[in-house]
């Protein structure tokens, strides 16, 4: 039976009051409860006036309150668009402008002074914010349950608008797939914002299963209420693995996720190292997760043995397929242009101006990789070419090439402009006592035609990345990088 | 441990975290831990684990606004904390 985004809560607030919805590290909440704290909410915002349509933007951490905000939008036929809460004042604004949002919950928006309280909620439910005094003004949109945001890690962030039925059939076969059940405890960690971590909140909700909200990332936190809680699942992005497989333990924390039947990692390459470090460390095997904001989740690698550029097969209703430079579909083996398919996919961006690629009906995000014989779906980096000197040069090839013979934990070739040519530069994070530019270009030119070779290479320790560890690529090119690098031109 | 000793181990770890000219200069003259661009949320999750694995002290998140207030603080707490095995 497949439960409905925005029914989720109040469907087992009936069926089973009292089950646990949510733990928090004082309180048990159930369905029951949890459902009351969303109808009141709900009924704030209905006598509020604020129109069907109307778009809300959540500011908060992963959390109960989060929530009952979500959750009192839906019922509310509004539309939830979920924020980075870390997000800087002028930041927001301009997500805000861009959606056309008029509204925010949260704490007070900072810098946004012209923003207008409505209620007299408790401080710690946070407030709802409009943009004017009135809120018959505020634009609406038809058809949306939510509005999600790309990373905006390869530049400016995307609008999507999500129907109801597009995440009700990204919480379904993902459930359904890992043949998940109503006992399970999810450890919240993943941000709720995200995809990801909606993902991760909106599937227990559909089982009638319990979340455990993380607020925040530490390990010490976190292995304290996995050793407290015993969850079955854990939703996880790349530095959340690596970071705990290597952090202090303390007594009994290596059993802290004995119980787990799921270790869930998504949202960028996992690396060997960290996959095995949790591995050994912990005794559950990492399952890498493949999707994107537009597509939502898509393949799971579930076969035993960790390969970091495997991501599995696609979940149930999803397919893959792998195309050529000119549309043609390619066998098993070849490398191409990875293409998803899925009914929770979305069909078009928010805003007009942003086209989604596709190939009959399989959405292009931009990724390069192959498959296997056995239906396997392998992703090798960023389908980006670049023209230098009449050359087609595949960057992904050379990422490759730095990656896996040298000790960088990241590596972006991008296209620079050298006394008015197009040429290639290497960003690579490592530690520079252990990686040099010449090493970088001793092993470009040992594995590559020197045309690939990058002109210019660049070391930093560290790389300025998002919430969930992604390297924000469009912020290789400014100041914000960092200066202590390396670069050489060769 | 020596409180310089555990200072300089600290400055150590910091320096690859504070990336920008200067700041490490800075916090060596007192300036907040808190207050620099290259310590973003990951940034400072990454340096609690190092500072954790270094000193072997597990660091209460509820207190790392005090904590990493100053090197001083910083270095107080590390040498509060780790019974002298620091």
């Amino acid at each position: 039976m497949t439960i409905s985004a925005r029914e989720l809560v109040s469907h087992w607030a009936h069926q089973e009051a009292e089950r646990t919805a949510v733990l928090l590290p004082n309180e048990s909440v159930s369905y029951a409860s949890l459902h009351k704290s969303i109808a009141e909410r709900a009924a704030i915002l209905k006598q509020l006036g604020i129109r069907p349509g109307a778009q809300v933007a959540l500011s908060f951490p992963n959390s109960i309150e989060f929530i009952i905000w979500l959750f009192a939008i839906f019922e509310s036929d509004l539309v939830a668009c979920p924020l980075d809460p870390k997000l800087s004042s002028p930041e927001v604004q301009q997500l805000l402008d861009r959606g056309e949002i008029d509204c925010l919950a949260g704490v007070a928006p900072g810098t946004m002074t012209h923003w207008h309280q409505l209620d007299s909620l408790p401080d710690a439910s946070g407030h709802l914010w409009c943009r004017s005094t009135d809120v018959q003004t505020c634009k609406t949109v038809t058809g949306a349950v939510l509005r999600q945001f790309t990373s905006g890690s390869t530049g400016q962030a995307k609008h999507i608008l999500r129907t109801d039925k597009q995440l009700t059939e990204d919480y379904s076969h993902f459930c359904t797939h890992l043949d998940l059940h109503k006992t399970e405890r999810f450890l919240g960690v993943a941000p709720f914002y995200h995809a990801f971590g909606a993902l991760g909140l909106l599937a227990s909700l559909s089982l009638g299963a319990t979340i455990i909200p993380m607020p925040r990332f530490f390990p010490g936190e976190l292995l304290a209420a996995a050793c407290l809680y015993q969850p079955t699942m854990l939703l996880a992005s790349p530095p959340i693995i690596e970071l705990l497989g290597r952090c202090l333990l303390g007594e009994n924390e290596d059993k802290a996720f004995a119980n787990l039947r799921y270790c869930i990692c998504s949202t960028g390459r996992l690396s060997d190292s960290a996959s095995n470090a949790f591995t050994t460390r912990y005794h559950v095997p990492v399952s890498v997760l493949y999707g994107s904001s537009e597509t939502l989740s898509a393949t799971i690698d579930l076969d035993p043995g960790f390969e970091s550029n495997r991501v599995g097969k696609p979940f149930p209703g999803v397919e893959f397929r792998i195309f050529d430079d000119v549309g043609g579909i390619l066998k098993a083996g070849d490398i191409g242009r990875i293409g998803l398919q899925s009914p929770a996919a979305c069909t078009q961006y928010a805003q007009s101006d942003k086209a989604l690629v596709c190939i009959d009906d399989f959405i292009l995000l931009g990724d390069r990789g192959y498959s296997d014989q056995s239906g396997n779906l392998y992703v090798l980096g960023r389908d980006d070419q670049i023209n230098i000197g009449g050359y087609k040069v595949d960057r992904t090839e050379i990422e490759i090439a730095i990656r896996e013979n040298l000790p960088v934990s990241y590596v972006a070739v991008l296209p620079y402009h050298r006394a008015g040519q197009p040429a290639l530069r290497a960003v690579v994070e490592a530690d520079p006592e252990e990686v040099t530019v010449a090493m970088i270009t001793r092993t470009c030119k040992d594995h590559l035609a020197n045309y690939k070779v990058p002109a210019r290479i660049e070391i930093y320790p560290r790389l300025p990345r998002d919430e969930n560890g992604k390297v924000l690529v469009a912020k290789l090119d400014s100041d914000e990088v960092g200066s202590t690098s390396k670069e050489q031109n060769v | 441990m020596s409180t310089n000793n555990i200072r300089a181990r600290c400055l150590a770890i910091l320096g690859s975290f504070l990336v920008n000219p200067g700041e490490l200069e800075k916090v060596n003259q007192g300036a907040s831990l808190l207050d620099f661009s290259s310590l973003d949320s990951l940034s400072m999750v990454n340096l609690v684990v190092q500072l954790e694995i270094e000193f072997a002290v597990r660091l209460d998140a509820d207190e790392l606004d005090t904590v990493l207030a100053t090197l001083d603080s910083l270095t107080d707490y590390l040498e509060k904390n780790s019974g002298g095995q620091a």
